[in-house]
């Protein structure tokens, strides 16, 4: 019987623009988060990957530990994904964290009404997002506990 | 109300009235029939009607363009300082002191149109208030002082505040309106005098007219018109921050509310901004009844 090596916490984080994908890949190497963070394109590839079906049926990735979420995506965009993963048992204990472009009211609301944990408007400087994944990182995964 | 049709055969609206009087026994003395053609006055609430649709609908389109505005704007700009700020990082060593100072350039011209883009969104964002509720002056002031305490602490600025009234008006419009005046009376303020306001209202019939006073550099009376214009400032960049939207978005509120606004000044002499607000509001959206 081989022993479990403690699992690490992954992230994986759903958004439609490569370069959002390689400018936060960027900053969270600079924060020196050790949390392996995948990206996924839109919302049915993150529900894929996080069901391990579709296009992940033949190597269903770990359940992260983080959820990092666009809201404006093609095919599913990031509202119809909240009420996926809030529906699904398997999923709904995962932090869910709306990480996007957008500071509008109405979208904070909606978010919150639909069940984030955490709404965040992506900063304008590369700098302030290097902060932000920093400080997001030590509250998720040092001062809050998460189930295992 | 019926249709009549005249010997010309247009088509007249005509509202009927009759009563009967009766004579003091209880017989029948008199019918007394009222025609009123109230054709123009149909026409009239009709137009007022398709106005006020029309009306809805382009606030809503502005909503809708400041929403896209403000979300759709923002993407490339967060990529032009994030890709020059990386740029940067890697290869600055290769880049000479003059390239490295245009690089400052252009990520100060990004942030400058972030913030534009934040106050454009802000500033279309005060619709028709939805609700007026009495509004205690004082209390609100309070609130935009406590807000203001970083701006008052840099400048070493003390805010006089005369006891106010009470109002019918939307709180979160009025405070923004008050924030922005009193900021700004602390803001243009002359170098080596720190700023002093003094913020009273009077009661005048229906009115209250409200002033926020200050002892700052002040400006030319022949730009009192320009200052409420948006994005409209009297100084240079370099001078005293700040996109020029305050003064546009007070008299934008104050028109909501069916008051207005109007400013005194001198340069050096400081600057004096008189609000003038009904009291009471008693109808919160006008109503066309469909008669």
């Amino acid at each position: 019987m081989t022993q479990q090596p403690p699992q690490i916490l992954t992230v994986v984080m759903a958004d439609d623009d490569p370069l959002e994908h390689k400018l936060v890949q960027r900053a969270w190497t600079k924060a020196r988060i050790c949390n392996p963070l995948f990206f996924v394109n839109d919302g049915q590839e993150l529900m894929e990957y996080l069901r391990g079906t579709g296009r992940y049926v033949s190597q269903p990735p770990p359940k992260p530990g983080l959820i990092l979420l666009d809201l404006n995506m093609p095919v599913m965009d990031g509202r119809e994904v909240i009420e996926a993963i809030h529906a699904d048992d398997d999923l709904n204990t995962i932090p869910l964290i709306v990480l996007t472009g957008s500071e509008v009211e109405q979208d904070i609301l909606k978010s919150y009404e639909l069940g984030v944990n955490s709404f965040i408007t992506k900063p304008i400087t590369f700098e302030n997002l290097v902060l932000v994944l920093h400080d997001l990182s030590r509250y998720w995964f040092e001062l809050v506990r998460l189930p295992t | 109300p019926h249709t009549f049709v005249c010997k010309d055969g247009t088509q007249r609206d005509v509202l009927l009235s009759a009563t009967r009087e009766q004579t003091h026994q209880g017989g029948y003395l008199r019918s007394l029939i009222v025609l009123q053609d109230v054709t123009e006055l149909n026409r009239a609430q009709a137009e007022l009607k398709l106005r006020s649709e029309e009306l809805e609908r382009s606030n809503l389109d502005l909503e809708q363009f400041a929403y896209a505005a403000s979300h759709d704007l923002q993407e490339p700009l967060r990529k032009i300082t994030a890709f020059l700020t990386i740029i940067q990082e890697d290869d600055g060593d290769r880049l000479s002191e003059e390239s490295k100072e245009y690089f400052g350039y252009v990520q100060n011209a990004a942030l400058r149109m972030k913030t534009l883009v934040s106050d454009l969104l802000n500033f279309s964002r005060v619709q028709r208030p939805r609700a007026m509720t009495p509004v205690d002056l004082n209390v609100l002031m309070h609130h935009v002082l406590s807000d203001l305490s970083l701006r008052l602490e840099e400048t070493s600025g003390v805010v006089d505040v005369l006891s106010l009234p009470t109002i019918d008006a939307d709180a979160s419009q009025i405070r923004r309106l008050l924030q922005n005046l009193v900021d700004n009376a602390l803001k243009f303020h002359r170098p080596e005098h720190p700023p002093q306001v003094r913020i009273e209202a009077t009661e005048e019939g229906a009115w209250c007219h409200l002033t926020v006073a200050d002892n700052g550099i002040g400006f030319d009376m022949k730009y009192a018109d320009r200052i409420f214009g948006v994005f409209k400032r009297l100084h240079g960049r370099g001078s005293y921050n700040g996109t020029g939207i305050g003064l546009a978005l007070c008299r934008r509120i104050v028109q909501y509310h069916g008051g207005s606004i109007a400013v005194w000044s001198q340069p050096e002499q400081g600057t004096t901004f008189t609000v003038r607000l009904p009291i009471h509001h008693k109808v919160t959206h006008p109503t066309v009844s469909n008669t």
